[in-house]
């Protein structure tokens, strides 16, 4: 799967088989990832913290550790020696398994993510497709959490989201077709190579409708609805604590990071940036907080839509202008 | 749903009411799938006591059809801690601190009105500079009041930074409050006849210059939140309540004002020195939630304007009527005080049989008034609505409850 | 039907034909009824243009509970307030209901429900509203006792104790009392218990 000639070279002359190699490889890159994405996790918690103190005129976490840096692995450490509850009537084994499935996808979206020039794991030709499908999976999570919690709030959060996470998934999809018609590709190494000129000059109202599907689909306000504190308690989660609420907790990151870099790959131009080749990663990462922190600059300002709105702006508003969108495209292209 | 059941329909030329026997026969016969096997009820949901929007200890329980809330059935009495019945084993002055705990956003009014009503009674005469510092606080109790009710209804509607901002002005008014009476949330600061202390050297000045400042950053935090797009959408139109209904249902204070009800203490039935000071009574006419969310923006700037004036004409003098002892014993009588409160018609109803204690104080809380209205008012809304409405209507549950 | 005999007579105004309200000392107009011209008094003022209901509140004395209403008019040019007083035989604490004449008074008089123990003839809900349902007396008697305090959960042994043990306020209106709630149990909020799980004690 990712071995290159060299390494096929040195396996045979050891007489390692080929599917151990795969299998080993395929392991290191498991951990490696996950040590990214908790490693940006901890940043972006430590960021989002600091960022939406800024906003609030407070200091944010400054206790633990210098200017309270610190501060997750103390909450970290809470949440894991917490007890382990269940309600009495929960499904125990959906309400076991929701976190997992919710986490697993988002983390595994940054597989196809290329981080510099040539930097990727699997450079998927599909990678686009890839990408949007399987973090769409974390919503079958949530759905079991909200049904195997036993809790109306839940229920209600998880159904809130399901309806929410389908509705937005289409025009998102929409969005980026213009880009795959001018790139040529659904590889996101080749969309990316493509940019000499970033997409969100080329495509200003698919990066909108980008922008505002990738908020819906990451719960994020204007269109937290699933988990509104001031009408459902905690929506999906209400039931959860300790360690799996952390799972929780840290899926939401780890999406929230995924559609960052996702928004740098698809309209901000990745890796290109001035100097060397091998700055690129630098610049992705660059470009990615940069987003980052305009979704908490859109998540500590503005209030909350209601369901019905959510609605209509999803199927009313985006899904037309991501057609417009195509049709637009398509004819400058053959203009042109 | 198939070619079968549409012919068999046309045939049977139903309407609404057979329709459930023809599913019936049709079921029987196994031509369709019979709709009763899907059960679809009512959910009833458990809003409070403990809930984050319960404005503290309501209790309401929510019969809700997929998002849309039909039925509301409220629950009050959690802080119910019967401040009726301990009046009576209290003396008049012993009384004034329980007050403090009534609506623990406002308690400066609180205050007021029972010292008013206790004034009423015994017929005592503030005097005038006493009534000067009561406006100010009592405004400034206002603006604090309706600070912490913006910052709820953004953070409500999902608006988390504005909630801040809000309670860092609030802060000004608390300090404020520290520097006239030494606490910052239970005063026991009006007292029977007048104020417990003049206000300190410079005070003046501070507030002056507190409500300069305001006045100046009301500008971009009606903006922010009021003018928000997204929030506007989430208030206007929502909950509408006619002038008939508003005074049916018995609102007072800004729910009932923004239906068009021009009813303000202050103007209705003149108290203190409110006659010789100049200001609008704010009224809205479409009684929604936006317009329940924009009077008290809109009386924090008259507040303002209030207090300006008030500081301006303020005369020098004692702050408390003479010759009131801690302990006294008012003619057997009755004795009706009530202050436009930030929460609205706020009044105290004592009677004195002529001992030091009072024979029966009945308080009258607009908290409780407004919040009976919120079944009528947001039945037929959505989930997000009817928390939104309750926080438009801004009860303190320790006013309700009492 | 106005009382002429109130202390501190002040002004006086005509209502409408027969009904005057005189002004009183501390608390301003007031219209004092009997009972049982209560309702009639109050459609008079209701359709004088007092619209707007502030507050019902009992007073305990020895042989009788009186009770005043304060309406207030947002229609007549001067803005008046009347404080409407009547009195009620605690031998027999029933009154007319203003329900229907001001939506408003629902909750209050259930308030004086809970804590006087009057009952309002025609109230659509007549429960206790701040005390639980199973409480036993109205605390705001002045001949009240918490001796018996039940204890806060559902259980009928301790309000049958309770009861039997001692015989606090007024024997005979209490018991009538409970007659009027037996069937008025807060059935809804039962039901509800059963279906729901959130806040409930009952699944935890």
């Amino acid at each position: 799967m990712l071995s290159s000639t060299k390494l096929l070279e040195f396996a045979s002359n050891y007489g390692i088989p080929v599917w151990a190699l795969d299998g080993a490889i395929a392991i290191v890159f498991a951990v490696v990832l996950f040590a990214i994405c908790a490693i940006s996790v901890i940043i972006n918690v430590y960021l989002l913290r600091k960022i939406s103190a800024d906003f609030q005129l407070r200091y944010g976490p400054m206790h633990v550790g210098w200017h309270g840096s610190l501060q997750l692995f103390a909450d970290a450490i809470k949440l894991l020696t917490k007890e382990d509850i269940f309600p009495s009537n929960a499904d125990r084994w959906i309400f076991r398994l929701a976190p997992v499935v919710t986490f697993v996808p988002a983390y595994l979206g940054f597989l196809v993510l290329p981080i510099g020039h040539g930097i990727v794991i699997q450079d998927l030709n599909v990678g686009l497709l890839y990408i949007l499908a399987i973090p769409a999976i974390g919503v079958a999570g949530i759905i079991m959490a909200g049904f195997g919690s036993y809790n109306k709030y839940a229920i209600i959060g998880s159904l809130r989201s399901a309806a929410q996470m389908v509705s937005y998934e289409v025009p998102r999809a929409l969005s980026i077709i213009g880009i795959v018609m001018i790139a040529g590709s659904a590889k996101l190494s080749s969309i990316v190579g493509a940019q000499h000129v970033w997409y969100i000059i080329l495509q200003p109202i698919a990066f909108v409708v980008f922008l505002v599907s990738t908020l819906a689909e990451i719960n994020s306000t204007p269109f937290d609805l699933p988990e509104t504190e001031s009408e459902l308690v905690n929506g999906y989660y209400t039931e959860y604590s300790g360690m799996r609420f952390m799972f929780f907790f840290f899926a939401e990151y780890v999406a929230l990071f995924a559609a960052a870099t996702l928004t740098t790959v698809l309209f901000l131009g990745g890796w290109h940036g001035p100097g060397p080749e091998y700055l690129g990663p630098i610049w992705f990462t660059i470009k990615t907080f940069a987003m980052i922190w305009v979704i908490m600059w859109i998540k500590w300002t503005l209030p909350r839509f209601r369901i019905d709105q959510v609605m209509d702006l999803g199927w009313k508003v985006l899904l037309p202008l991501a057609l417009i969108n195509v049709l637009i495209t398509g004819l400058v292209m053959m203009i042109i | 749903m198939g070619l079968i059941k549409m012919s068999k329909l046309e045939e049977m030329k139903i309407s609404n009411h057979n329709l459930s026997e023809l599913e019936k026969d049709l079921a029987l016969n196994g031509e369709v799938e019979s709709t009763e096997d899907i059960v679809t009820e009512e959910l009833a949901i458990h809003f409070g006591p403990q809930h984050p929007s319960a404005h503290g200890v309501f209790h309401a329980i929510f019969h809700v059809k997929g998002e849309v809330v039909t039925k509301i059935e409220p629950d009050i009495g959690y802080l119910h801690r019967c401040f009726e019945k301990i009046a009576e084993n209290r003396t008049y002055t012993q009384f004034i601190p329980y007050t403090d705990r009534m609506d623990y956003v406002a308690s400066m009014t609180n205050n007021w009105a029972y010292c008013m009503a206790v004034e009423k009674l015994a017929g005592i005469e503030v005097p005038e500079r006493a009534e000067h510092i009561r406006v100010i606080v009592g405004e400034l109790q206002r603006i604090a009041s309706h600070l912490v009710f913006l910052s709820t209804a953004g953070s409500e509607a999902g608006a988390l930074t504005p909630f801040v901002y809000f309670f860092d002005e609030r802060e000004g008014i608390l300090t404020l409050y520290e520097k006239i009476c030494g606490a910052r949330l239970t005063y026991n600061y009006i007292r029977i006849g007048g104020v417990r202390a003049d206000a300190p050297e410079g005070w003046l000045d501070d507030t002056l210059a507190f409500v300069t400042r305001l006045k100046k950053r009301m500008y971009d935090y009606d903006r922010l939140v009021l003018g928000n797009y997204i929030f506007k959408k989430r208030f206007i139109g929502v909950a509408p309540f006619s002038a008939e209904q508003a005074l049916d249902w018995g609102l007072t204070g800004p729910p009932l004002r923004s239906t068009g009800v021009s009813y303000d203490v202050r103007r209705s039935d003149p108290y203190s020195v409110y006659p010789r000071l100049e200001f609008d009574v704010v009224v809205k006419y479409k009684g929604d939630n936006y317009d329940r969310a924009c009077i008290r923006s809109d009386e924090i700037k008259q507040s303002i304007r209030i207090i300006e004036q008030a500081i301006e004409q303020i005369p020098e003098g004692p702050v408390k009527a003479d010759g009131i002892a801690k302990v006294f014993k008012p003619a057997a009588g009755e004795g009706y005080g009530h202050v436009e409160s930030p929460k609205g018609d706020l009044g105290f109803y004592v009677v004195s049989d002529g001992t030091t204690k009072p024979y029966r104080v009945k308080i009258q809380g607009p908290s409780f008034g407004n919040l009976q209205a919120l079944p009528a008012m947001s039945e037929g809304t959505y989930i997000g609505d009817v928390v939104l409405t309750l926080g438009t209507l801004d009860p303190v549950f320790g006013e309700v409850d009492r | 039907m106005s009382d002429e005999n109130i202390m501190n007579q002040g002004n006086s105004e005509e209502i409408s034909a027969g009904i005057k309200i005189v002004e009183e000392k501390g608390i301003g107009y007031t219209l004092t009824v009997e009972r049982e011209d209560l309702f009639k008094a109050a459609s008079a003022l209701k359709e004088a243009g007092f619209d707007l209901f502030l507050f019902v509140s009992g007073i305990d004395y020895p042989e009788s509970i009186k009770l005043t209403y304060r309406v207030y008019s947002s229609k007549r040019q001067n803005k008046l307030a009347v404080m409407l007083k009547t009195e009620v035989p605690k031998s027999d604490p029933t009154v007319d209901s203003l329900v229907p004449l001001w939506s408003a008074a629902n909750w209050h008089e259930r308030e004086t429900y809970d804590l006087y123990g009057v009952i309002f003839k025609g109230h659509p809900d007549l429960r206790r509203i701040f005390l639980p349902q199973d409480w036993v007396g109205y605390p705001l008697r002045k001949d009240y006792s918490d001796d018996h305090m039940t204890v806060m959960d559902d259980g009928k042994k301790d309000k049958d104790k309770a009861a039997a043990k001692d015989k606090p306020a007024a024997a005979a209106p209490k018991e009538s009392a409970e007659k009027q709630d037996a069937p008025e149990q807060p059935s809804d909020i039962a039901d509800a218990n059963e279906v729901s799980t959130n806040g409930s004690d009952k699944n935890e």
